[in-house]
């Protein structure tokens, strides 16, 4: 819809404004109809004017992107706070939304943000602003500089932290609400925007920005929130899922104190020979965690709560598991000799493991630098090992 | 760790003391820094039917699939009392998520692969499935 002005001279025919729909459809359901299919051809009108503001804005886009990567907030270092919810704020205000806040928790401030459209329907967005941790020494392009590398049968990609976790298909979904307003194009639904820059950690504060009671409030009227995603693989598949998996985020510390065996301080390797090691006290704890295959959960009780496969679900994985390509995926992302073998079995797991499987082995593999961090080898008074989220 | 329908956190936070505990391993600390539920959607909810849709008009036949392996707090939205629907949406691509050289696609080369402008459309068609 065109966000004619006041002062727009009235149309007529099939160039009827949702203004006129509404006061006509207040008349009675023979002009809903009507207006409805008038709506209808309009908005595809409308959606051909925002998709070649879309085209027209792309180096903007590319640049807010650039922009944005280039400020790295990270809950796990308290790094760019509060820079980076004000930064968030800031990319709400520009995208059209009239209402932006900071808002506070006991951790890092979200951000609340409200578009109304004067749309009959409302959609909820989620955005997270954190990143992960990144160590430049790993990478082929400096990770905050968000360069444009070609990649051979990919195309141009922006190389850096955060770039497609999340904040790449947050910023398309930004350049849309920027393409209605150049296009002067009423949104079709309003939009209610919460962001949380605590995500990398596993959003321990989350609550206190969705439950806040405006937050909370204008949440109650929508249809339904989205997280943007890059939901594509290079195929160009696309998957629907209906749910997400919960997780914990723990960190195991193995320490002399607690244990009253080892040393007091950090000392010498060669002293393990009279003084027994944390280090290795905890190694002999992650080896219980897991059998033997290295990634079925030994937990007692782990499964216990695993609620049985509906008929409806079962009919899912059974329509979707033909189509889906599980040796490409280890063929993409594993090690020739490192990769599970291919069971259909694996497909029905109810502990299916997404994470990252680095070279070097660890309890909870998930993200290489905080295993890095936190896992310490030698001999100190005391051992760590992190698991992290998402 | 990760949880699936209906493990929560907090049961298996103590799952795991209480693992350790039996196996001799009680003096070892366990701080949870964070963490949340599953999250689940019903397939017939107007916002899965609008992304399907969406997709379609894309030209892609979409693969319907339980859950994400991976983790986002949508169950602070999908659990009570809001008991909204959530969606991972959007057309695009990217990969090397917490790994180096981490990038998202701009312009792809593969016409059937959407990159920053055909994901942002993608939004676009979302909005008006849903209206």
């Amino acid at each position: 819809m065109k966000s004619n002005g006041a002062d727009s001279p009235p149309l007529s025919g099939d160039a009827v404004t949702r203004r006129d729909f509404v006061q006509s459809a207040m008349v009675g359901a023979t002009a809903i109809a009507l207006g409805d299919r008038r709506v209808a051809f309009l908005s595809l009108d409308d959606r051909d004017a925002v998709v070649a503001q879309i085209t027209a804005q792309h180096d903007a886009t590319v640049k807010m992107l650039q922009d944005w990567i280039a400020l790295p907030s990270i809950a796990a270092e308290n790094k760019n706070y509060p820079q980076g919810p004000e930064y968030m704020a800031k990319l709400a205000r520009d995208a059209g939304f009239q209402h932006v806040e900071v808002v506070p928790t006991a951790g890092k401030s979200g951000v609340f943000a409200t578009l109304d459209a004067g749309a009959r329907t409302s959609l909820a967005i989620y955005f997270m602003y954190d990143v992960k941790q990144y160590d430049p020494a790993e990478w082929s392009s400096p990770p905050l500089e968000a360069r444009i590398v070609d990649r051979a049968g990919v195309g141009k990609v922006m190389v850096g932290r955060g770039t497609t976790n999340s904040k790449g298909p947050e910023m398309a979904c930004l350049a849309a609400l920027h393409a209605f307003k150049a296009a002067r194009v009423k949104l079709p639904v309003n939009l209610v925007l919460v962001c949380e820059g605590e995500e990398e950690i596993g959003s321990p504060n989350f609550r206190q920005v969705v439950f806040k009671p405006e937050v909370e409030a204008a949440l109650r009227k929508c249809a339904g929130i989205i997280i943007p995603l890059g939901s594509q693989s290079l195929d160009g598949a696309v998957e629907v899922n209906l749910g997400a998996k919960g997780v914990i985020e723990a960190e195991l510390v193995s320490s002399g104190e607690k244990w009253g065996r080892g040393p007091k301080l950090d000392i010498h390797s060669s002293l393990a020979a009279q003084v027994d090691s944390p280090a290795w006290h905890l190694v002999q704890a992650l080896h219980t965690l897991v059998k033997a295959d290295g990634h079925t959960p030994a937990v007692e009780g782990f499964f216990d709560k695993v609620r049985p496969l509906t008929p409806a679900q079962r009919k899912i994985l059974e329509d979707a598991i033909p189509k889906k390509n599980e040796a490409a995926t280890k063929k993409a992302l594993a090690s020739s000799t490192g990769s599970r073998t291919s069971r259909g079995t694996t497909r029905w797991s109810v502990w299916r493991r997404s994470r990252r499987s680095t070279s070097r082995g660890s309890w909870a593999a998930t993200r290489g630098q905080a295993e890095r961090r936190s896992c310490r080898t030698r001999p100190s008074r005391r051992s760590t090992c992190a698991s992290c989220p998402t | 760790m990760r949880l699936v329908p209906d493990m929560t956190a907090k049961e298996t936070l103590e799952l795991l003391k209480s693992h350790l505990r039996k196996k001799g391993f009680g003096d070892i600390e366990v701080n949870m820094t964070g963490g949340y539920d599953p999250t689940e959607t019903p397939a017939d909810s107007r916002l899965v039917q609008a992304m399907v849709t969406t997709y379609r008009k894309s030209g892609i036949e979409p693969l319907v699939w339980p859950r994400l392996a991976g983790s986002w707090p949508g169950n602070t939205f999908t659990g009570a009392p809001l008991k909204l629907a959530a969606g991972i949406f959007g057309l695009g691509h990217g990969a090397g998520a917490h790994a180096p050289d981490e990038y998202w696609l701009v312009e792809s080369a593969n016409p059937k692969v959407a990159g920053m402008d055909g994901s942002a459309r993608s939004f676009v068609d979302l909005f008006y499935a849903l209206a």
